[in-house]
């Protein structure tokens, strides 16, 4: 029983951080239309007698950056953009790789030679260098203006993103099916007639959801810490407006997200240390929460045996059992 | 001995196409058209260039400068900290498990994993922003500057970027040793051993080391990939003058594919070492 609280323990403790954190951006986005509160000066008898940016403090929970925008207010206001896309993008990234992973245990066994070692290829190649190099010369505003529309952008970084790993999560999640597929009970399946839709239904996603489950959340993180690097380089989700004028301004995010915060506040770092730092804690704390999860999950795999496929019910096993016995008796003279 | 060279090799080529292939797609795909005759030029252009180097050159504005001998600067002190870095978090890795596992009790064993646990889900970033803020903190407090962050081609820094860059493999080699060792240990003839006299010290290292050597592999092939994007991350924010922030700069689709071969090759040679080594020490064979 102590094992059983324990194991969820994690999982409750991740999960109700990231959910916590969604519900009250969206809370601040629906009923407050995401405003952020904002001190730029604090006045004594109408004389200013201190600016912005304020250090963290209990006025300030977080601190304010140079605009006076409360730090707390902004990270929980950019939230649900980032973590939303990170689950967005990963949900995408698992039913590709799902239908890509089925169709190569099922049909493609042959090549498995060739597939592999196309798949290891592409894993020597560092993610984030190759986004970078992808996403530049669309993200980025060029001196006459953005090429391409808001929409074109934000879809093309989504769809890239969850491209780039299609080779080796498919490869991952196929070998695990196949594992599956080379079991006992699916050769007795086969003989007794079952279609490759109802082996896979029945069988294998019963098998694997657990494991589907934790590679699912390990891909949230990745997308996390993509966007993040993305972000300290500068390419923002939508395009990067960068100013062209004499007077360079930094390059601004409009949503608060967070890994714009890190772009924008990242030249502030040795000036005011913690601006930088909340959008990176922020992000070392979702990540560390999905951890959580992937530990609580883990664990939950190795104390509990795989749920098999689902018993019949007693009134159904009656009906077959009818049928099946429900002949007659020929007697023979 | 044919067949073998060829299972060597093959990856590596393979994985150079891939370069290629990447190389010209920003040509390929310009917003929502898609120019197929565009790309094969380019990647034309590209397999040319590749195969005569001394004529790439690179710039932001005209006019272009060779690239070769000039990137080997940047290019050696990058693979300097990276190698470096890589090295010691396996000596480090290797002697924090030893430690442990011979002198710590059980609970510290268990704070020791959470702590393990804790670290490993550390962004990079956040670890490389807090070192360089300590960094900060530490030159208004004493007033010596342990690392500059102006580096210039003459004075580098080596030591800081090599901590930082080794803080994430070690605990991940940490974790792996530990895992193993663990497992290694009840085996049968570590007990044997034992009964025979042998102190438990001079067991690991000449037993049991031997034996994680496959797990050694594995984890080394993700690790050495992981730590090369946050090499990245390192040079960036640490305002190194490094071989990423030189890629950075000038980035073009030819400078992307030469840069990434240059960084395959060194790490691709290493991985062949270690296998050999495994097949000279352990006779097993492991996949590259």
């Amino acid at each position: 029983m102590k094992s059983f609280i324990v194991k969820n323990f994690y999982i409750l403790l991740g999960s109700s951080f990231i959910v916590g954190i969604l519900l009250a951006s969206c809370i601040n986005g629906i009923f407050f239309d995401g405003e952020i509160k904002q001190t730029q000066a604090i006045y004594i008898d109408a004389y200013p007698v201190d600016a912005a940016p304020f250090k963290p403090s209990q006025s300030f929970w977080l601190g304010t950056d140079t605009n006076g925008r409360h730090l707390l207010h902004v990270i929980i206001e950019g939230a649900k953009y980032t973590i939303g896309l990170g689950l967005f993008i990963a949900i995408f990234r698992m039913f590709f790789s799902f239908v890509l992973g089925t169709i190569y245990a099922f049909h493609l066994q042959k090549y498995q030679r060739v597939l592999s070692a196309l798949s290891n290829a592409f894993q020597y190649i560092p993610v984030v260098l190759l986004a970078y190099f992808l996403l530049r010369p669309v993200l980025n505003q060029a001196f006459e203006g953005f090429q391409y529309s808001f929409a074109i952008r934000v879809w093309y970084e989504i769809i890239l993103l969850i491209l780039l790993v299609l080779p080796t999560v498919s490869l991952v999640i196929g070998n695990e099916i196949s594992i599956i597929l080379r079991k006992e009970f699916i050769q007795s399946a086969r003989t007794l007639g079952a279609s490759s839709f109802f082996i896979l239904r029945k069988h294998v996603i019963v098998h694997i959801y657990r494991r589907l489950l934790i590679i699912f959340t390990q891909q949230v993180i990745q997308v996390l810490l993509i966007l993040a690097h993305l972000g300290l380089f500068e390419l923002y989700l939508g395009g990067t407006k960068i100013d062209y004028s004499i007077m360079k301004a930094a390059p601004i995010t409009t949503t608060y997200e967070w890994s714009g915060l890190i772009g924008d506040y990242f030249d502030l770092f040795i000036v005011y240390p913690w601006i930088p730092l909340v959008p990176i804690g922020a992000f070392t704390l979702t990540i560390l929460s999905l951890n959580l999860i992937v530990k609580g999950l883990e664990k939950n795999m190795n104390s509990e045996p795989a749920t098999h496929t689902k018993r019949l019910k007693q009134k159904e096993i009656k009906k077959v059992a009818l049928k099946e016995f429900n002949f007659k008796v020929v007697t023979r003279d | 001995m044919k067949m073998n060279f060829i299972k060597n090799v093959v990856p590596l080529l393979l994985t150079i196409c891939m370069i290629v292939v990447f190389g010209a797609i920003p040509i390929l795909i310009v917003g929502t058209e898609i120019h197929v005759s565009a790309y094969l030029i380019e990647t034309k252009n590209l397999i040319l260039s590749l195969l005569h180097p001394h004529e790439i050159t690179y710039y932001i504005t005209k006019p272009e400068r060779p690239l070769f001998p000039e990137i080997f600067n940047p290019y050696l002190y990058s693979l300097t900290v990276y190698f470096s870095a890589f090295f010691l978090s396996i000596l480090l890795g290797l002697l924090l498990s030893f430690v442990t596992i011979n002198f710590f009790s059980k609970s510290v064993k268990r704070f020791v994993s959470f702590l393990v646990f804790v670290l490993e889900s550390l962004p990079d970033l956040f670890i490389v922003a807090v070192i360089q803020m300590g960094i900060v903190w530490f030159f208004k407090k004493s007033g010596i500057l342990v690392m500059s962050f102006t580096s210039l081609p003459d004075e580098r820094s080596y030591f800081i970027p090599i901590i930082a860059l080794s803080i994430l493999p070690t605990v991940q080699f940490f974790k792996m040793f530990m895992l193993s060792l663990e497992e290694e240990i009840q085996m049968d003839y570590v007990v044997f051993a034992r009964a025979k006299g042998i102190p438990f010290i001079a067991i690991l290292p000449f037993h049991v080391f031997r034996n994680t050597l496959m797990s050694i592999f594995y984890q080394s092939k993700s690790i050495l990939w992981m730590m090369l994007s946050n090499l990245l991350v390192l040079e960036y924010i640490l305002n190194m003058n490094g071989f990423t922030s030189f890629l950075f700069m000038y980035l073009s689709p030819e400078l992307f594919v030469v840069a990434l071969i240059m960084l395959l090759l060194p790490t691709y040679l290493l991985l062949l070492v270690f296998k050999i080594c495994i097949k000279k020490l352990n006779n097993e064979e492991v996949v590259l």
